[in-house]
């Protein structure tokens, strides 16, 4: 072909050289195929992380509810409603004989208040009036701030079940700050008495709060049989970590989980209960009752208790020795689960 | 750099960044195959075309989208290839790069770069689509590849293999024809669709000194000088910029200097 | 030279419809999820116009779209992808209707009811699974949105019922065994003719 002078000059404006295509497409299959073997362009997948770490890192500024000594019981409160009692009547009473809030939360703490809000559906969750209910009480003991979080169960989305259930708006009107655990920076907790695990990651958020106020649901738990106080605190870890205590075994990784953060006062939501199937599909009964302890392990063994009374079992305290978890976290010490040895107060407001 | 020559590089990154970003804030969904920003949807003729007849249906939802579309083309001519387009020039440098000069004979290139050949390329490609019950050409789009790959890469930090088929569909063309004015049947569409469009570039016949600079830096291969094929002009002011003695001007449809 | 002419352009066109005719069958498709209230896999791939607002829309980021991996014709097409989230249709953000539905121009995805939602079973392999190998983890029969699509042995190891389960691909994305005892696959699934 025939150029003019210009038309060349044109032509290798717009063209490029064979060599430099070539330069080019061999740099484009090299800086491909690096990056794939660097996972730079892989789709992020979530890696469950088995094996352990040796960090030992111990909570600090904890104001731990100590494990009262052996002359004296501990104590779980049940407040019964009658008709027309609110859920906030029904905490109040329960914090008034637990000896009032201002005596339990330290001032100027950072408080943690974790609810089951680990699913979409309404009966699977807290009460959101109890959380803000709740809120609303701990107000008073003038903390630094109060934080109600959550990581919702593997697949469901924290913020939408924050939403859908009403729990960020209740939560946030009585005053707290609402907050997805599972967004959180994650830290490594040593379990030095751990009976599966010798560490745990937790939220960054748990870690280094002061108090924390445990409201779990009492529902009733396909593969740990109940899901209330012990189990709810597994909402604080990321989901791998969650995979995790599948993977090892979940009974004792509950027990270890609650040994080293653990809840400083324990309030159920039994005001619903879901029994017979858990911890959704369940069939709910109206209990209109809130448990309440400064012993996880105490709460969750009466409210176990009464939730097998509410199915009509022969021998509910029976079935409550068989839940592997409670008893595993009574041996690591963390509470007393022989109910024998548990002073229970029961009133019945109205 | 000149200002137009500014607004032509940033229009199509601006487009895909907002192909990729739309969504997290809700202004703008889809890529340049189907588009949406607040309520005004687009939608690519050639994909309209190819989907309606493999699926041996008018497809309902995408007529309102498409007659935006061929409305401002008919009105603005091809001026989608020249502003918003992000492949073209990438296609016409692996193309232009695929095989030597040396091999390129006068009777291979002049077949290639007839109108006819885009013509049945056009064609074909609709036909494909209709004999095969898919939309051909919008699998090997690189205009597709281009969205797709931003969008997996904005939503899952990933891209894919299919990159890899802008510079092999690029390298068919054997060098023979740039992309832009001789092979996409995209463009070819919108040709077909801008035979009566109002602005076109015009010479002023005192002023033209006759070097045909602006024939040769157009990319669309506008012969501006001789017969002029209009409907190929992308608007993007290229000869009118680098006309040496200003006689270019933009106007409604007159003759232009004749050699 | 009028017929050299035409026989060329006819072998351009010829050319170009074959290698559209041979390229899916060098590059095959596989069986892929596809998103709730699907066209046929034929129509589908007729209509869908690539535009990926399907993949943009989804609330989990369940949709993604097929790459050349799964079949040359399929490329750009949306895909459910359990490992990326699961399928909000039957509890959760699209429970009153489906957002890829909702958005997709071409109706290559429409809204169905209920009785017509199944984009596939979920399939397990026991093998992986913590349950069957005598772990305790019940999470997918925690996390199934569907009475009855999961049902437990001995109230410890899970077996799925394919003729209940929707795919959405819950347990597949929660399942915490590594490698995952669970996948989705389009077993049963129900697609739309389209109209």
């Amino acid at each position: 072909m025939e150029r003019s002078e210009t038309e060349e000059k044109v032509a290798s404006r717009i063209s490029v050289s064979r060599r430099t295509f070539l330069k080019l497409l061999a740099a484009g299959a090299v800086g491909f195929l690096g990056a794939k073997s660097l996972d730079l362009l892989s789709p992020r997948v979530t890696e469950i992380q088995t094996g352990t770490t040796t960090a030992t890192v111990t909570k600090t500024a904890t104001v731990t509810a100590t494990i009262p000594p052996a002359s004296k019981a501990p104590g779980v409160i049940l407040v019964r409603g009658g008709p027309g009692v609110s859920s906030q009547a029904l905490v109040e009473k329960a914090l008034e004989l637990l000896g009032g809030i201002e005596k339990l939360a330290p001032p100027g703490a950072g408080v943690l208040v974790k609810p089951n809000v680990g699913f979409y559906d309404k009966d699977a969750v807290t009460d959101p009036q109890i959380t803000a209910a709740i809120v609303r009480a701990l107000r008073r003991a003038k903390p630094a701030r109060i934080v109600v979080g959550e990581s919702s169960v593997r697949g469901n989305d924290t913020e939408h079940a924050l939403r859908v259930t009403g729990t960020r708006s209740l939560a946030e009107e009585a005053g707290a700050e609402v907050k997805d655990l599972g967004k959180d920076p994650t830290v490594t907790v040593g379990v030095p008495k751990g009976g599966a695990i010798s560490s745990v990651n937790v939220s960054k958020t748990v870690r280094d709060i002061s108090y924390i106020v445990n409201v779990p649901k009492l529902k009733r738990h396909s593969a740990t049989v109940t899901t209330i106080s012990l189990k709810n605190m597994m909402g604080t870890l990321p989901d791998s970590e969650k995979g995790r205590f599948h993977q090892v075994n979940l009974s004792q990784c509950i027990a270890d989980l609650n040994s080293v953060i653990r809840p400083n006062l324990v309030i159920i939501d039994a005001t619903k209960a879901m029994t017979k199937r858990g911890p959704t599909g369940g069939t709910m009964v109206d209990l209109n009752l809130v448990i309440a302890s400064l012993d996880p392990v105490a709460a969750d063994a009466v409210a176990a208790e009464e939730l097998f009374k509410a199915e009509g079992a022969s021998d509910p305290r029976g079935a409550v020795s068989r839940i592997e978890h409670i008893q595993r976290a009574a041996e690591l010490g963390i509470g007393v689960a022989e109910r024998s040895k548990i002073e229970v107060l029961d009133v019945t407001l109205s | 750099m000149q200002l137009v020559r500014v607004v032509r590089l940033l229009l199509p990154i601006s487009v895909l960044v907002i192909i990729a970003l739309g969504p997290i804030f809700q202004l703008a969904y889809g890529s340049i195959c189907t588009i949406s920003i607040g309520s005004i949807t687009l939608t690519c003729p050639l994909g309209f075309m190819q989907t309606s007849l493999a699926s041996r249906n008018i497809i309902l939802g995408l007529l309102a989208p498409v007659a935006i579309t061929l409305a401002a083309t008919i009105l603005l001519g091809r001026v989608f290839c020249g502003w918003i387009c992000p492949a073209g020039d990438a296609m016409q440098r692996f193309g232009d790069a695929s095989l030597p000069p040396k091999l390129l004979s006068l009777r291979l290139t002049s077949f290639a770069q007839q109108n006819s050949t885009r013509i049945v390329l056009l064609g074909s490609v609709l036909a494909a689509s209709a004999i095969l019950r898919y939309p051909v050409f919008c699998v090997v789009c690189p205009i597709g590849i281009i969205c797709r790959n931003v969008i997996s890469l904005s939503q899952y930090g990933s891209v894919g293999l299919d990159l890899l088929l802008i510079p092999m569909v690029a390298a068919l063309e054997l060098g023979l024809a740039p992309w832009c004015a001789h092979i996409c049947p995209l463009g070819t569409t919108f040709s077909i669709f801008s035979r009566k469009s109002p602005i076109v570039p015009v010479i002023d016949k005192a002023k033209c000194a006759a070097c045909s600079i602006c024939t040769k830096v157009c990319n669309m291969k506008v012969s501006l000088l001789q017969s002029p094929n209009l409907e190929d002009c992308s608007k993007c002011l290229e000869c009118s910029l680098r006309c040496p003695t200003r006689a270019i001007r933009w106007r409604k449809r007159a003759e232009p200097y004749a050699s | 030279m009028k017929r050299r002419e035409f026989l060329k352009l006819f072998g351009v066109g010829a050319a170009v419809i074959s290698l559209f005719y041979v390229l899916p069958r060098i590059i095959r498709g596989k069986e892929l999820v596809r998103p709730p209230g699907a066209l046929v896999e034929d129509a589908l791939n007729a209509v869908c116009i690539r535009c990926a607002r399907c993949a943009q829309v989804c609330p989990t980021g369940a949709i993604v779209l097929a790459s050349l991996s799964d079949g040359f014709r399929e490329v750009g097409t949306p895909k459910i992808d359990a490992l990326r989230g699961p399928c909000e249709r039957v509890q959760g953000r699209c429970e009153q209707q489906a957002k890829c539905a909702q958005i997709c121009p071409t109706g290559a995805i429409r809204q169905v009811d209920r009785p017509n939602l199944k984009m596939g079973s979920a399939v397990l392999n026991a093998d992986r699974c913590i349950a069957w190998r005598g772990g305790s983890c019940l999470v997918c029969y925690e996390v199934c949105p569907v009475q009855g699509a999961i049902s437990l042995i001995d109230e410890a190891r899970p077996i799925f019922n394919a003729d209940v389960c929707v795919g959405c691909g819950r347990c597949v994305f929660a399942c915490p065994a590594q490698p995952k005892a669970l996948t989705l696959a389009s077993e049963g699934e129900r697609r739309l003719w389209p109209t």
